[in-house]
């Protein structure tokens, strides 16, 4: 069962205006659903709907399977995080009273409001000693829209609405509360309903992103796949130039990289050139990757290295430590400024705890470039990855 | 000058009944108005059909010339003290209620909705929200009509209520000029001691979130 059904809800306010039309909608419990569509396409009056602070003129919103029109208002809202589009905090309670408003009235103990706030603040990034008793005043337009999130967090709510958070905040505070925001929410898993006009905001930030225009649902689907597919010329038009570039982002390394990583091991007892120069004979490639007995990167030996070097050096003094590595889960964008800076054409891949995992190459990269524009391939996992160096081929695997 | 001084001085006690006749009459009206006032105001906000008309009427009062109020009271009320105080309560009242009523409408609809959407009810949103944020424009109606009502105050006697005007219609009666100055005065001085005393009110009762921020 899905956190919140939406079922066939229509809202026409007074003098006939039809703001939502017939949605519906699944939200699953602990995603993020981000609603993108242009102004006046009824983002704010679907949101609404969920708390009550709009009633539908038709159709059923459930949460948990109970139907919200039997529930009482209040009760309801105090169980939903709320941060409306215009910040809203209340200018004469202090940040500490601000963030305690639903413990306030869930009738909590005062120390553990005290706490509570405490620790919410610091969820956002504020040190709570420095803010708790200032007034919203008294800080910058990014720190009030941080302690708009932790109030809608305070009493710990499993659904939190969010209309444009960030809308009104400079490109840079924005793009740093959204990452901070990204983390957040991996932490506290909560269901949220997120709105937005921003497609890069909407890519960053969703588990599934819904398009929504003149009050209807046109697509609803995981952010890579909207990009690869978009369901209409609509869609398409309203992630327009912007598309490739969003796939890159949404597309990380792990599905592109080549998972054989041609390596070699040189700690211990001593490893021969000759032994590297069968390596990437038989693998057909021209460089690969000195690690230790966990695996852990060293460095890159590259061919040209050990080009007419005796077989008495020890691989050690060969081996190359500059090189530059990207991890599983950096987004292609970023990798492709990497790879575009770096001395060697593949990279380590490496994991958090600095092991070879695989090797990110050039042509890999121009192969998920040659594809992407067509957009017929589904994700960039799925496209083929031209061999290289430092990559093992089909046919040689063991 | 010192004929008003040696006024003050040699009349002490009756000028000492006077004004403290006066602070009473303001301060019962006064009483009544803030209560009514800010109930009143508050209930248009609820209640929008309400707010033209009963603010028009508001302003109806406050245009009919005092004299005139005090005696159409006399038919309704006689003379004394309860027509006095009931004429000066209804000239106190329109500052008030309007002044709630704005003040409380002047509040950033998002606050309103923030407090809504996190499930405050209708009155935890007055108590919690509206009034304090609106406790400024609220105190500056009470000033307006404690400084109405203190002016005003000096015509009561003439409907039998004594207080500060007695000195100053004596004095126009007997052309004593120092009679009518030193009632003026005392009545002047009662009204700016009133208006400072209700504007450190204002200071307290603000909340520190919303002052001027220094
Ligand atoms: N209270 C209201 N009464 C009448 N019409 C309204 C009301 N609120 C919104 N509308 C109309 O309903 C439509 C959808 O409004 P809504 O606020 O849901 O849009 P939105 O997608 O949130 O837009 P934005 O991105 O500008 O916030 C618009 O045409 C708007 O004018
Ligand atoms: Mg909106």
């Amino acid at each position: 069962m899905a956190m919140i059904e939406i079922q066939n809800v229509t809202k026409v306010y007074a003098g006939g205006v039809g703001a939502v039309n017939g949605v519906t909608l699944d939200v699953e419990e602990g995603e993020t659903l981000v609603l993108i569509g242009t102004s006046g396409s009824g983002k704010t009056t679907l949101m609404k709907m969920i708390n009550r602070l709009i009633e539908p003129t038709s159709g059923d919103i459930r949460i948990r399977g109970k139907n919200i029109s039997r529930m009482n208002p209040i009760a309801l809202r105090r169980d939903i995080g709320y941060v409306i589009q215009k910040i809203g905090l209340f200018p004469h309670m202090t940040i500490e009273d601000n963030i305690a408003v639903v413990p306030r009235l869930k009738g909590w103990s005062p120390e553990r409001r005290r706490q509570s706030a405490e620790e919410l603040l610091s969820m956002v990034g504020m040190e709570p000693h420095q803010y708790l008793r200032r007034y919203p005043a008294e800080l910058s337009g990014g720190q009030q829209q941080r302690v708009g999130v932790a109030r809608a967090l305070a009493g710990d709510p499993p659904i939190i609405l969010m209309d444009e958070p960030f809308g009104a905040l400079d490109p840079i505070t924005r793009e740093q509360l959204q990452e901070e925001f990204r983390q957040l929410k991996e932490r506290i898993r909560k269901t949220i309903v997120f709105v937005t006009h921003d497609i890069f905001e909407a890519v960053n930030l969703a588990d599934r992103i819904g398009i929504i225009d003149e009050g209807r649902i046109l697509q609803v689907d995981r952010p890579e796949r909207i990009l690869a597919h978009p369901a209409d010329e609509f869609v398409a038009r309203f992630l327009g130039k912007h598309r490739f570039q969003l796939e890159m982002s949404t597309a990380q390394v792990k599905d592109v990289m080549n998972e054989d990583a041609v390596t070699v091991r040189i700690s211990g007892h001593r490893q021969s050139v000759a032994r590297v120069v069968e390596l990437m004979r038989q693998h057909r490639v021209t460089s690969l990757f000195a690690v230790d007995e966990q695996r852990k990167l060293i460095g890159i030996v590259t061919s040209e290295a050990v080009r007419g070097i005796r077989e008495e050096i020890g691989l050690e003094e060969i081996v190359a430590l500059d090189v530059a590595t990207v991890s599983p889960e950096t987004d292609l964008l970023s990798a492709v400024h990497v790879v575009a800076n770096s001395k060697y054409t593949a990279l380590p891949v490496l994991d958090e705890s600095g092991r070879v995992v695989g090797v990110l190459t050039a042509s890999s990269l121009i192969g998920v470039f040659a594809d992407g524009l067509t957009g017929n391939g589904g994700t960039p996992a799925h496209r083929g990855v031209l061999p290289d160096t430092a990559v093992r081929k089909e046919s040689e695997k063991a | 000058m010192i004929e008003v001084a040696q006024y003050l001085v040699s009349r002490r006690v009756d000028m000492l009944y006077w004004t403290l006749q006066h602070l009473q009459l303001v301060g019962i009206a006064m009483g009544i108005a803030i209560a009514v006032g800010v109930v009143l105001g508050i209930i248009l906000t609820r209640v929008q059909l309400l707010a033209a008309p009963l603010l028009g009427a508001a302003s109806v009062i406050q245009t009919i010339p005092s004299i005139a109020l005090l005696g159409i009271m006399i038919p309704l009320l006689g003379i004394g003290r309860t027509p006095a105080i009931v004429a000066l309560t209804l000239y106190a009242l329109l500052p008030i209620i309007r002044n709630t009523y704005t003040g409380i409408q002047q509040v950033d609809p998002a606050i309103v909705e923030a407090g809504r959407g996190m499930g405050m009810s209708g009155r935890q949103i007055l108590v919690m929200v509206e009034l304090p944020l609106a406790v400024p424009v609220i105190i500056a109606g009470i000033r307006t009509s404690t400084v109405i009502c203190v002016g005003i105050a000096t015509l009561v006697t003439l409907i039998g209520a004594g207080a500060l005007g007695t000195p100053i219609i004596t004095g126009i009666q007997t052309y004593n000029d120092a009679e009518i100055w030193a009632g003026a005065a005392v009545a002047a001085g009662l009204a700016l001691l009133l208006d400072f005393l209700l504007g450190r009110c204002e200071g307290a009762l603000t909340p520190k979130g919303i002052k001027a921020t220094s």
